[in-house]
């Protein structure tokens, strides 16, 4: 469970002290599909970063299983996103000197993983199949559609295997098509029991999730359950 | 598709250089030139050191414990009148744990005539006396340059026969054998093979001329001690022992140990051969010691300036490699292998180029022929290295504090 504890950040811009998010409560259960929606520089970004153990916040908590991840330090801080949350932004960010299968395999680069490495050469190959990308593990990510980059940044989000994806405008650059094929797969990562949170602008895409929260001005304007 | 490893940080850091080749050749340019530099210069001061060395060897030895009535005119001229130390001095001065004696050499001189004509013989233990003698190994053709100060090295184009040397000087000098210096030779008209027939009777057989050196050993007749003993009738005594002493032995007390060791000695050191092979020695070591702090500052600083600006550029993946679970010690890792890639790879190619440029202008600048060292390759690749990890290390500790939050609200 990922909770949101009275999270308030604010940002000293030319002597002026902006309040991003402002005395935010929030509780994100396993397995939830989450939309945030909100107009532009609401705090969607800064809220995501900030659970995602990004961002310390100027105040207040985000507690994962009911410890202060804000309490740990960087390297443990560090261990628990590489093992505990998979993230995907809306320009990919993917390595553009490391092929497809190259890409993916970073986060078991970054975890120093030696040994099985046969297998997670496999999950690698595995979730670029799932994603249909198979016959471009050695292509380079400016070889790909935007779409196909999108299901590259997701697979190597999904390669050690996350309970929590955070994703930031993940079908902010994609045609409708791209971004239709990414709600799916999200979809079918929520089925498998994954933990979803989404930020998007389009009201359509933000009707795949089942719970829809609305930031303005750093505060929750609107948060609901939807039923589907 | 190709087979492929899952992405050690290694591959990951050779993968990012590449990809900026030409920013990679640039650095690793700098670093070659720098280490091609250092190693050029110590290849050739290696070898001219040796070669001054030799020179100097030649000349004889450094050290001399005479009788302690004797001077140093009385071993030019091979003139002791009846003063002699014991043999026993050899053995002392072998069993003690005195270090930079390299070669002992101990002579007895005796008067003699040939036709009437005055010569000297003098009685050598063969083997030491070749091993400290360079021109005479020449003359035979079997040393190729004495065991001087520091260790014995190789002199390119002239194959060392130890073994041939030892078997040849130490056992076939035989009791009736003489060496014959080139003066004495040629006043006598003496060829190798000749008989030398000496006025008081004795009859040598002449094993080699040996060339000219310019020294007093030209005009003198070398034979085996224990023949020039018995003729002497001095059994068990000696003139001098001559020894070619290692010039920073000498200046670090050497002289005082022997003279410790051998109270009723006389110890002389030849001043003008230690003094020049000091002199020479310190003023290759200083030259060298400059230029290596100057190139490695150089090349430490060039490859700073290469890592910051990779740092600088490389912002937002940090941030991505970050927001995936990477953290400082990772990314600092990151950036100081890079540093020892670039390091190690410099090392290499310099050490190529160095001994190159050793071996196309060592004969050129110091009359010398260099040849590749190996142990110099491992020294300039670790030098290398650690001098290029550690000018990694700000850029490094640097990019490391990147805050990727920062970087990716930048989006």
């Amino acid at each position: 469970m990922l909770k949101a504890d009275h999270l308030s950040r604010f940002f000293d811009v030319r002597g002026n002290r902006i309040g991003a998010l402002i005395d935010i409560n929030l509780t994100i259960l396993p397995g939830e599909f989450v939309a945030v929606t909100g107009p532009s520089g609401s705090g969607k970004s800064t809220l995501l970063l900030a659970l995602g153990g990004m961002d310390s916040p100027t105040r207040g908590e985000v507690l994962w299983e009911d410890d202060r991840i804000y309490g740990w330090d960087n390297r443990t801080r560090a261990r628990w996103r590489s093992r505990t949350v998979g993230f995907v932004f809306q320009s990919f960010n993917l390595v553009s000197y490391l092929t497809v299968l190259e890409n993916v395999l970073i986060p078991f680069s970054i975890a120093g993983e030696k040994n099985h490495s046969s297998d997670t050469l496999e999950r690698a190959r595995g979730l670029l199949r799932d994603l249909g990308l198979s016959d471009r593990f050695d292509h380079f990510p400016g070889e790909l559609s935007v779409g196909q980059q999108q299901r590259t940044a997701i697979a190597r989000a999904l390669a050690k295997n996350p309970g929590m994806i955070l994703a930031d405008e993940p079908t902010g650059n994609l045609d409708p098509d791209s971004a239709g094929e990414v709600m799916k797969i999200f979809e079918k990562l929520h089925q498998e029991g994954k933990t979803i949170i989404y930020i998007t602008h389009d009201p359509n895409l933000a009707s795949h999730a089942g719970r829809k929260i609305r930031i303005v001005d750093g505060k929750i304007a609107e948060d609901v359950c939807v039923s589907r | 598709m190709r087979e492929q490893e899952p992405m050690k940080l290694i591959s990951l850091v050779f993968r990012e250089m590449s990809r900026k080749k030409g920013r990679l050749i640039s650095s690793l340019t700098a670093v070659s030139l720098g280490i091609a530099v250092i190693v050029g210069i110590v290849n050739i001061t290696h070898y001219s050191e040796k070669a001054v060395a030799g020179e100097l060897d030649a000349l004889g030895a450094n050290i001399l414990i005479l009788p302690k009535s004797a001077s140093v005119a009385d071993y030019y001229s091979a003139d002791f009148q009846e003063s002699t130390i014991p043999e026993s001095y050899v053995g002392l001065l072998t069993n003690s744990d005195m270090k930079g004696l390299d070669n002992l050499s101990p002579k007895l001189s005796m008067p003699v005539t040939i036709q009437g004509v005055r010569a000297t013989l003098t009685g050598i233990l063969p083997r030491s006396e070749f091993k400290s003698k360079a021109m005479w190994q020449g003359a035979l053709n079997v040393f190729s340059r004495p065991e001087g100060c520091g260790t014995p090295v190789e002199i390119p184009g002239m194959a060392p026969k130890r073994n041939f040397a030892r078997k040849r000087v130490i056992e076939d000098l035989g009791l009736a054998s003489a060496l014959v210096g080139s003066e004495s030779a040629a006043r006598n008209n003496l060829k190798e093979g000749d008989s030398l027939v000496l006025d008081n009777g004795a009859t040598f057989s002449v094993e080699a001329i040996l060339p000219a050196t310019g020294t007093v050993d030209d005009e003198r007749i070398f034979a085996h001690l224990r023949t020039v003993q018995t003729l002497a009738k001095k059994d068990s005594a000696l003139n001098v022992i001559e020894i070619v002493g290692c010039c920073n032995a000498i200046a670090g007390g050497l002289i005082q140990k022997i003279n410790k060791l051998l109270p009723d000695a006389k110890v002389v050191t030849i001043s003008q051969i230690v003094q020049t092979q000091l002199h020479t020695n310190n003023l290759m070591k200083n030259l060298s010691l400059i230029l290596l702090i100057i190139i490695l500052v150089a090349g430490g600083a060039s490859i700073a300036n290469h890592l910051f600006a990779d740092a600088s550029e490389r912002r937002r993946e940090i941030g991505i490699l970050a927001a995936l679970g990477a953290d400082s010690v990772w990314i600092t890792r990151m950036f100081l292998l890079k540093g020892a890639t670039i390091g190690t790879l410099g090392g290499m190619i310099g050490f190529l180029l160095g001994s190159v440029l050793a071996m196309a202008l060592g004969p050129a600048i110091a009359g010398v022929r260099a040849m590749p060292m190996p142990l110099l390759a491992v020294a300039a690749i670790v030098m290398s290295a650690a001098v290029s990890t550690v000018s990694a290390l700000i850029p490094a500790v640097s990019a490391a504090k990147v805050d990727p939050f920062s970087i990716i609200r930048e989006e």
